[in-house]
């Protein structure tokens, strides 16, 4: 059954049960999910859950302060297992019993996306099926013996291919103007060309085409590829069919493999070479990749290593080497300490702060969260969503500050001073603003004094009485609750001691 | 037209400081008015005492000059037996050494609490028992009281604690339950002079 997980702060407050039913969530009591929040974040009347043809979705009840999906403010959203909805400082997590569903990605799409240093991996087939030229294809042992391939006709193809998305070509955006030496003339430029995009490596199911905060034409760019990949293997179909017939001729056998179906793999023995940014990824790379007797060298090794196949001639790499991404080649180096020392972040890693800072808001981490918007704003003052973010952050930590307190007084009374205090200090770093840790913190303190005061005359009446015992246990409160420039910690330790010894 | 103003202003203002001063008089007084003192602890007009220095121990204290008799102790921690000469009431004086001196300040309700529980550990029949802490001047002591059954039948007993340097001196009083009354005034002033000589 699928159950409703409900944070508050960054501890599990409860789990609901979710039936196939609607439930009202709110701080009122009349709601079906009541989420108390004294600072109230949570409106009264918050949101809605609603079980609709067979999913469940949240539906905004107008309320103050917004529920956010993934960093933004929705109206209205769909529930997917795994994403927190944010209220207040509350955060709902959507917990499906059976396994999540199979995304709807090949095996190459899906290994590609969750390989972190792969900088913008294209969720196309057209990196495999298309040969990027470049000194970092791992499984270039298997190249056929071909030059470098031509991509040029796939820019072209386009226009004639009778596709049903060609609309979306259209809406194509350039080629990011990443630094790169100029390409042939006529050759295509590589299927993800642009700097390492926001959100990059996340699962699909976060991803959030056209969403603000990411770059539109990232999420575009990749539909663009797809298309081009599509109508590049229509026509390359001719060119293939020459290849299979024998007829190579001058025909690249790079060409070859768009010919193969997306979904397919390639027969054994197909040349496949992969994109620089799946060359790092061994993990990433598709069941037709190089059996495992052929080592993939990692990314540092293969720019050395020389190029075992006699067709892959030096000639061709130079070539192909200017068309890799300034931010791609640097990903697998020893660059990211020289990028960390820059002052003022590139738009890609301004756009990677700002989602560092979301994901530490969604877990609960608020401190990060704050700190993390506040420099993208520092950068950028006018960033989509981060000054919004960065309130909500901030009420967040308010609560949370809250809670750290009441968690606090909960220690104390139960005599956890230890524990309390921790409370105490975290709220005050989550609300430096706040007077309530302090005057707990010093409440705390005056009482732990009292108490370890009559602790110490406690230790005494007993020691004197030569109930050694129960002096020794006295006396080991008092020094545990008296500061320990206490006039009286000093002579309890040394009584301690000597009980201690006598014992 | 502004004097008419002013002087009833000034009459209240006046009033008022008069007022305060009279409460704060009155305050003062109350509050050093002398405590009551407690029924257990208080000297008695009613009986003739007579100073008694108790050997081998730097304290002393008052005994009923009449009915009452000094009978030899043995030593070791009984420092003084006194006897009514009915036979139905007695007032031991014993000596311990504490392993720490105390301050007044260091005892409370607890020491009491730890006496009680040295009595009924050596009492078990004991029962009843009430305590108190004493302020006498500068010196706090504590007693506690409890009956049990003993050679004169029900009995009832007062034991005084006084905390006095590394020693702790307990004067035990105990008479019959039925002429514990008669004899408390005798028993409160004989703990009332309890004092150090030195």
């Amino acid at each position: 059954m699928p159950r409703l997980l409900i944070y508050r702060g960054d501890t599990l407050d409860r789990e609901v049960d979710l039936g196939e039913r609607n439930a009202r969530i709110g701080r009122g009591d009349q709601n079906d999910i009541i989420l108390p929040d004294p600072a109230k974040s949570v409106s009264r009347f918050h949101a809605e859950l609603r079980f609709e043809e067979g999913q469940y979705s949240i539906v905004d009840l107008n309320s103050q302060n917004g529920t956010w999906v993934a960093g933004r403010r929705v109206p209205r959203a769909t529930l997917e297992p795994g994403v927190a909805v944010m209220m207040g400082s509350y955060r709902l997590v959507l917990k499906v019993e059976p396994a999540p569903p199979v995304p709807i990605l090949d095996t190459v799409e899906a290994t590609v996306l969750v390989s972190p240093p792969a900088p913008a991996p294209p969720k196309i087939q057209g990196p495999k099926t298309l040969p990027l030229p470049g000194p970092l294809s791992a499984p270039e042992p298997l190249l056929a013996p071909a030059p470098e391939p031509k991509p040029a006709p796939i820019v072209e193809a386009p226009k004639p291919a009778p596709r049903p998305e060609p609309p979306l070509v259209a809406k194509v955006p350039p080629p990011k103007p990443a630094p790169k030496p100029e390409p042939p003339v006529g050759k295509m430029p590589p299927p993800k060309p642009a700097p390492k995009a926001p959100g990059a490596g996340r699962p699909p199911t976060t991803a959030r085409p056209g969403a603000r905060g990411i770059p539109k034409w990232l999420s575009i760019g990749g539909l663009a590829a797809v298309v081009l990949v599509v109508v590049g293997a229509v026509v390359f179909l001719t060119p293939v069919k020459s290849l299979l017939s024998g007829t190579t001729g001058s025909q690249p056998a790079g060409q070859a493999a768009p010919a193969q179906p997306p979904v397919a793999a390639p027969p054994a023995g197909e040349p496949v070479k992969l994109p620089e940014a799946q060359a790092p990824v061994p993990a990433a790379q598709p069941a037709t990749e190089p059996p495992p007797s052929i080592p993939v060298p990692p990314p540092q090794e293969a720019k050395p290593v020389a190029p075992p196949t006699p067709a892959a001639t030096p000639a061709s790499r130079p070539a192909a080497t200017p068309t890799i991404p300034r931010e791609r080649a640097a990903a697998p180096g020893g660059r990211r300490g020289a990028a960390a020392v820059e002052v003022k972040p590139k738009p890609a890693n301004l756009a990677q702060s700002f989602e560092d800072a979301r994901s530490a808001m969604n877990r609960g981490d608020y401190l990060a969260a704050i700190a993390g918007f506040e420099s993208v704003l520092k950068a950028d003052p006018k960033y989509p969503d981060a000054a919004d973010l960065l309130g909500v952050a901030r009420g967040g930590a308010k609560n949370a500050s809250l809670l750290a307190v009441e968690s606090g007084n909960k220690s104390e009374a139960s005599g956890d001073y230890a524990g309390a205090a921790k409370q105490y200090e975290r709220a005050q770093q989550l609300d430096p603003e706040s007077t309530a840790p302090q005057e707990a913190l010093r409440r705390m303190r005056a009482r732990m004094q009292t108490e370890g005061e009559d602790a110490f005359k406690r230790a005494r009446q007993y020691d004197a009485l030569g109930r050694a015992q129960d002096a020794v246990s006295m006396y080991e409160k008092a020094i545990q609750l008296l500061p320990p420039d206490h006039a009286s910690t000093k002579t309890a330790k040394e009584r301690l001691a000597a009980l201690k010894g006598g014992l | 037209m502004h004097r008419t103003i002013a002087l009833p202003g000034g009459i209240v203002l006046l009033t008022a400081a008069l007022l305060a001063g009279a409460s704060a008089t009155v305050a003062a007084q109350a509050a050093a008015a002398p405590k009551a003192p407690d029924p257990w602890f208080v000297r008695t007009a009613r009986v003739p005492f007579q100073s008694q220095r108790i050997p081998d121990a730097p304290v002393q204290l008052e005994v009923p000059k009449k009915d009452w008799m000094l009978l030899p102790s043995s030593s070791g921690s009984l420092l003084l037996v006194l006897a009514s000469r009915k036979g139905d009431a007695v007032v031991l004086v014993q000596r311990s050494t504490l392993r720490q001196a105390l301050e007044p300040a260091d005892i409370t309700d607890l020491f009491a609490q730890i006496e009680a529980d040295a009595i009924k550990e050596q009492q078990p029949k004991a029962a009843d028992f009430q305590s108190k802490v004493l302020d006498a001047g500068e010196r706090r002591l504590v007693a506690v009281q409890y009956a049990r059954p003993g050679v004169l039948g029900n009995e009832r007993v007062r034991q005084y604690s006084f905390p006095i340097g590394t020693q702790l001196y307990r004067v035990t009083c105990i008479s019959s339950a039925a002429q514990f009354a008669g004899y408390d005034p005798v028993f409160s002033h004989i703990a009332a002079s309890f004092a150090a000589t030195e």
